[in-house]
């Protein structure tokens, strides 16, 4: 029992940094008719820009650097938008093309950056938190100033949407385009808002992994992505609220797996869990109405 | 009379479907007599195409039943009911763009051996043979509906008008027993829309039993035998263009509507 | 120049396993409308079971092992892993083309694929984990008694003439009212449906000849590697056979080849044997594997129907000869349209 709520202290931890994540991904994706399978890369760039400006640039304090590289990671996502997906997902009405064109940008992003940060296992330069008995978990501190922020987040995200006229907006573009279309919308600028907090909350989640994990490499964001897709899946493809949830399973299940199975499978037992539903509800466990 | 109704090529019974709360279909019962063209007429949103879809397969309805030549085809997807002998085209035409018109028309034959791969590399000269006389088949449709010299275009160039003529090609390839058609004019020239009409009764002559829906009622009135009248998902009424003119509630529902709106245009 | 006549007979052997590889995402893709994200996982379990089927029985000791190994001669063990791996793609395409909408077959096959992934890391029971299979017997080398090098020849003829079949095979399939049903159903599934063909059924067809396509080339490259673990692939590299397709031309068999060529030689192979001979860092190799995103988005821009374009087949194909009718057309059909 007393491994077990360990465990489960883990999954809340985890469940931070895949709501995180999750959330980012649900919300471009509500906007779109295609998956930004680059999604993992951009995670990878929050947690590797930090790095940079933490060990190799300014030598900024941890806690300072990974706001601003979660910034730029989020001016990174426009700009993807505007110069690479968006002129193909207008272009082509199919949209396996453009998420064909992301796996191309994923594989862009991966490999200038083995380039500039090698493949080796980094860490940040920040004193080594020691975990603390928390109740019944085991938290270090570090660990739980990143739930802590992440649940400050995900509130801020609720209060954006629902009551702010930029999140009202955010909503009516996602829930239906054509309608926001002819409501005098501005489409372009509401895009690349959803844009730039998608790539937000991907470099901060990126960055709330490698805390979690105590380390990063250039690819240890893209073995979490199907972890990620995992929530955005349970709850709904493009529902927020959704993602937050299956966010929460997702980590509980995760954590808690290793006390049945092999902990080597446990990034799985989350996904299998999808699938199996996904095969008696398909439309997702939270259907979104007027998406068809 | 008495025995087209006693013996109808395809009936409805009670068929309903809604979308997301909104009742599309809400009941449709009808008969569509043999070897007539029968017309589906009622007022935008009645839901005629979705009837003609739910006939069809394309969408599974809610509740219902559907009977083409005696079969009992509810809840059968797609591919099966066509197999029955069913052929629909599409309201907005739905050709397969990146193939030529002639394989088009080849790709909607019926019981061919050569979409079995068995058949492709065990029997390659009877398959090939097959081939060549579909090509033949299919161009000679294709001559009669003013689309020979446009063979080996690809589909997704054709215009509007060609596209509906494609469509109907297409369908007729297959040699159903039932065709329905989802506006078949909307949208093209008078002249062409006079040669649709003679098609379509020489299809009716062929032996060919055919629902079409059809906004406009001159023409109704000119080719079609029978008319069934919907109205939100409903059947309203069924009989001959002259009788339900006679009908206070249709013309309340519908031709009021449509006649004034033709005369408006 | 030995060493570059050797490099240049692997640089081929690539283009032509690729070239099989390419072939069957065509299929799947270009000519069956299906977003076969999950591809490079059929790569991954052809060579797996070409492993598998040619390695002796090894019991499991200190986390190395296999679970089976069927010791069968290379040749046979290729094409059989081929039919289970399109066997395997085949039940892949049955549980999940039958109810997801396109957006989440696609997010589920790259799901799929990472989950395998992840799982043949973690497993030893079956393919060793991160050790993986190691001296798969290189096939007829024992009993011709070659060494490498002549094998490296050798067997670059054997994957020559597989590919040669193969190729023969895609172009029936393809020129077959089978292959003209596949395109319908790219074109317009609904449609496809509508004139009476059952499209789930030909969906796991061409998804089972698409496995089997992908299991030889899968197959070919773990014997070349006489090795195959978690490493020697992703389910990300699927980009890289999408890109041969798109670059060489969708729907084109002989755009396959072209396109597996371009990326063989001028952004994978070409590039490792000049960083690893001359440049001595394997940066140059990594940028050009970063290039290959961007010349898949120019190539998609600019020509999106790739440098061999899928060939319409004109009436002639289909009749043997000229058509004879006269010339009819309809005059009204040269009217002006209404909208
Ligand atoms: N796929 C769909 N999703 C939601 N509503 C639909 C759908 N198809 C049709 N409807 C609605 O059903 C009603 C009937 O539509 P339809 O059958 O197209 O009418 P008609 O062909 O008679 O003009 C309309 O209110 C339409 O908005
Ligand atoms: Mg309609």
């Amino acid at each position: 029992m007393h491994l077990f709520w360990i465990d489960f202290g883990t999954g809340l931890a985890t469940a931070a940094v895949v709501a995180l994540a999750a959330t980012g991904l649900t919300l471009q994706f509500g906007i779109t008719n295609y998956i930004n399978f680059a999604y993992g890369d951009f995670m990878a760039l929050g947690a590797l820009l930090t790095f940079a400006l933490n060990n190799q640039a300014l030598h900024l304090n941890f806690w300072v650097a990974a706001p601003i590289a979660a910034i730029l990671v989020g001016v990174f996502a426009v700009i993807a938008n505007q110069f690479l997906l968006a002129p193909f997902a207008r272009r082509f009405s199919n949209p396996a093309l453009t998420m064909i064109v992301t796996f191309g940008l994923s594989l862009f992003m991966a490999n200038v950056a083995t380039v500039i940060w090698t493949g080796n296992t980094l860490f940040y330069r920040m004193p080594i938190s020691v975990d603390k008995k928390v109740g019944p978990f085991l938290w270090s501190p570090d660990v739980m100033v990143v739930m802590v922020f992440a649940v400050v987040v995900m509130i801020l995200i609720h209060l954006l949407l629902k009551m702010t006229r930029l999140g009202k907006m955010m909503r009516a573009l996602s829930d239906n385009t054509s309608l926001a279309l002819t409501s005098g919308i501005d489409v372009r600028q509401i895009t690349n808002v959803t844009w730039f907090m998608s790539g937000l909350l991907a470099g901060l989640g990126g960055i709330a992994l490698a805390v979690q994990e105590a380390n990063l490499t250039v690819t240890s964001a893209e073995s979490y992505l199907f972890v990620i897709f995992a929530a955005v899946i349970l709850g709904g493809i493009g529902s927020v609220y959704g993602a937050m949830l299956g966010a929460l399973a997702i980590g509980l299940l995760t954590e808690t797996a290793p006390l049945y199975i092999n902990a080597g499978y446990k990034l799985d037992v989350g996904f299998f869990i999808v699938i199996v539903l996904l095969l008696f509800r398909p439309q997702g466990l939270v259907p979104r109405l007027g998406r068809s | 009379m008495a025995n087209e109704l006693t013996n109808p090529i395809l009936s409805t019974r009670d068929l309903k479907k809604s979308f997301l709360g909104v009742t599309a279909v809400n009941g449709a019962t009808f008969d569509v007599p043999r070897n007539l063209i029968t017309a589906l007429i009622g007022p935008n949103g009645a839901g005629k195409t979705t009837v003609v879809s739910l006939i069809s397969g394309q969408i599974k309805a809610d509740s219902g039943q559907v009977s083409i030549d005696g079969v009992d085809v509810s809840g059968w997807p797609a591919h099966r009911i066509s197999q029955q002998g069913l052929m629909r085209t599409f309201q907005l035409s739905r050709e397969l763009g990146g193939m030529t018109v002639l394989e088009n028309l080849m790709v909607s034959a019926r019981r061919q051996s050569g979409e079995n791969l068995l058949n492709v590399f065990l029997r390659p000269g009877a398959v090939k043979k097959e081939e060549q006389a579909l090509a033949e088949r299919a161009l000679e449709i294709l001559n009669r509906y003013g689309l020979y010299h446009l063979r080996d275009s690809r589909a997704q160039a054709l215009s509007g008008g060609q596209k509906k003529l494609l469509e109907i090609s297409r369908a007729v390839i297959a040699d159903p027993k039932i065709l329905l058609l989802d506006e078949p004019m909307a949208g093209v020239n008078p002249a062409l829309i006079e040669k649709i009409g003679e098609y379509i009764i020489d299809l009716r002559n062929g032996g060919m039993s055919i629902l079409m829906i059809e906004h406009n009622l001159g023409i109704v009135e000119k080719i079609c035998d029978n008319v069934i009248v919907l109205a939100e998902g409903r059947t309203l009424a069924t009989g001959k263009m002259s009788e339900l003119r006679e009908n206070e509630e249709v013309v309340r529902a519908y031709l009021g509507e449509v006649i004034n709106a033709d005369n408006g245009r | 120049m030995s060493a570059f006549f050797l490099f240049v007979m692997t640089m081929v052997f690539y283009v032509i396993v690729f070239w099989i590889g390419s072939l069957g995402l065509d299929l799947v893709w270009s000519r069956t409308g299906i977003p076969i994200f999950a591809y490079y996982l059929y790569v991954a379990i052809g060579a797996y079971l070409t492993g598998l089927f040619s390695l002796p029985h090894v019991p499991l000791q200190n986390g190395v092992g296999n679970l089976f190994g069927l010791d069968m001669p290379g040749l046979l063990a290729l094409p059989l892993a081929a039919v289970a791996t399109g066997v395997i793609a085949m039940g892949i395409g049955a549980v999940f083309l039958r109810r997801l909408r396109t957006d989440y077959l696609a997010v589920v096959m790259v799901a799929v694929a990472l989950v395998i992934w992840d799982f043949s890391q973690n497993d030893i029971t079956l393919v060793s984990g991160n050790t993986g299979l190691t001296n798969i017997p290189l096939p007829l080398a024992g009993v011709l008694k070659i060494n490498i090098n002549q094998w490296t020849y050798l067997y670059t003829g054997v994957a020559l003439v597989w590919a040669l079949a193969l190729w023969w095979v895609m172009k029936t399939v393809s020129n077959s009212p089978t292959g003209r049903v596949f395109r319908a159903i790219r074109d317009d599934s609904v449609v496809a449906a509508t004139i009476g063909k059952n499209v789930y059924r030909y969906q796991i067809l061409s998804m089972g000849i698409g496995g089997f396509y992908a299991a030889i080339a899968g197959g070919f490259l773990a014997q070349l590697a006489t090795s195959w673990n978690p490493s020697s692939w992703a389910p990300f590299e699927v980009f890289n056979v999408f890109t041969m397709v798109i670059v060489g031309g969708v729907g084109s068999n002989l755009g396959a080849l072209v396109g597996a060529a371009l990326l063989q030689v001028l952004f994978i192979q070409g590039p490792t044997y000049v960083a690893s001979n001359y440049l001595h860092s394997p940066t140059f190799e990594t940028l050009a594997a970063a290039a290959i995103g961007v010349l898949m988005w120019l190539s998609l821009w600019f020509r999106p129907q790739g440098a061999v374009p899928e060939k319409l087949k004109p009436t002639k194909w289909y009749l043997g000869r000229e058509p004879q009718l006269a010339e009819s057309i309809n005059p009204d059909l040269t009217v002006e349209e209404r909208a």
